[in-house]
């Protein structure tokens, strides 16, 4: 054996011990990896299934939401319904109301043409005090005047379904964005796991939304709104003149 | 006063009926009705209007792109101009200014702050010369 061939052994011998060191340096490592990825696989097979359970619920609690929208459109047409009907009642009571005034306030002045013998008689009067007691009392007016306020108020509270609505439509379109981020995870987790991942199944209700709607007693953001109004007239507002009587295309 | 020709704006019915039904309450009955922009527009053509009250979100055309073309058509730039919206930012109510709507009401609103804006509204506008 030459001694080149002696020195190229040695040089194999002296990189198989440094290759020995080194396995024996990363096993425990390695050993670590291979523990860590035996536990790992389990959870993540969980995590899987709850991406998974999580999106598939997503659309059904969007169109869980729409249906609330949509009962809840439906229950205030019901309310105005009524509240409409109960408001046309109050108008015809009224309406009642004034015809009897009128034709009582007509028979007082008709009996006004009485002959003077017969004006100063207790019957007269007795006659005179009974037509004033047909006119209808004034409390009947006033009663009158409540419930139609009430219905107005009614109606003026039922703004909570369209401010509702704008707001179950904004929280819809979050879930919208967290199921498409869910079922790019998915895909990423199995490529063939969910081919319609990307075909988004939430039902949309054609509502376009202000996510900061809210449904407040504050006056704080109309105060904001006149204030900034205010200021403009005062700097100078637009140009604006006396309206058109409803002009029509020429 | 209750001659004014009122044209109410918005996508949403309940919210249509709800101010549809104030204004009568206030002894305005001259009232039509658009579902969103563009039929605002169809409507103002076709019929006319003295008074506009206009939601800002909606489909198709919003209230403020209905608002800028009201402002630049030449047979409607004077028409009074109304926003009931839910949008309640600063930078709103600048951005509708800019487009020059006469008022704004911030939703939800009461009876007497709609009567308070439209009163005010046809009072600067009668103020000033046809």
């Amino acid at each position: 054996m030459k001694q080149e061939d002696m020195g190229a052994i040695l040089r194999k011998v002296e990189e198989l011990r440094a290759l020995l060191v080194f396995s024996q340096r990363t096993l425990p490592f390695l050993e670590d990896v291979f523990s860590f990825v035996t536990e790992i696989v389990p959870l993540l097979d969980v995590l899987k299934s709850s991406v998974e359970s999580t999106s598939e619920k997503l659309p059904r609690a969007s169109h869980q939401l729409n249906k609330v929208t949509t009962a809840t459109e439906m229950a205030s047409t019901e309310i105005l319904n009524i509240v409409e009907a109960i408001a046309a009642r109050t108008d015809g009571l009224r309406a009642s109301l004034d015809g009897r005034k009128d034709a009582v306030e007509g028979l007082l002045r008709g009996v006004q043409d009485f002959p003077e013998s017969a004006r100063g008689t207790a019957a007269f009067y007795a006659l005179e005090a009974g037509l004033r007691e047909l006119l209808p009392a004034p409390e009947l007016y006033t009663e009158l005047e409540v419930m139609q306020n009430d219905c107005t108020n009614i109606m003026i509270a039922l703004q909570v379904q369209d401010i509702t609505a704008q707001q179950i439509a904004s929280v819809n379109q979050l879930m919208q964005s967290v199921d498409e981020g869910l079922n790019r995870l998915l895909k990423n987790f199995h490529r063939n796991a969910r081919h319609d991942a990307t075909q988004f199944k939430h039902q949309k209700l054609n509502i376009v939304f202000d996510t900061s709607a809210e449904y407040t007693g504050s006056p704080d953001r109309q105060r904001m709104a006149d204030a900034l109004i205010a200021q403009a007239d005062r700097s100078g507002s637009p140009k604006h003149a006396k309206p058109k009587r409803a002009a029509k295309k020429r | 006063m209750s001659d004014v020709k009122f044209l109410v704006v918005d996508d949403s019915l309940t919210m249509r009926r709800i101010v549809v039904n104030t204004l009568k309450t206030l002894s305005y009955t001259g009232v039509l009705e658009a579902v969103d922009g563009k039929d605002a527009m169809a409507k103002l053509m076709s019929e006319g209007a003295d008074f506009l009250i206009t939601d800002w979100n909606m489909p198709e055309m919003n209230g403020l792109e209905l608002t800028k073309w009201v402002r630049s058509s030449e047979q409607f730039a004077d028409l009074p101009i109304l926003m009931v919206t839910t949008r309640g930012n600063k930078e709103d109510v600048i951005d509708a200014m800019k487009m020059r709507v006469n008022n704004y009401i911030v939703k939800p609103f009461t009876a007497q702050g709609l009567k308070e804006k439209i009163d005010a509204i046809l009072k600067s506008v009668e103020g000033k010369p046809a």
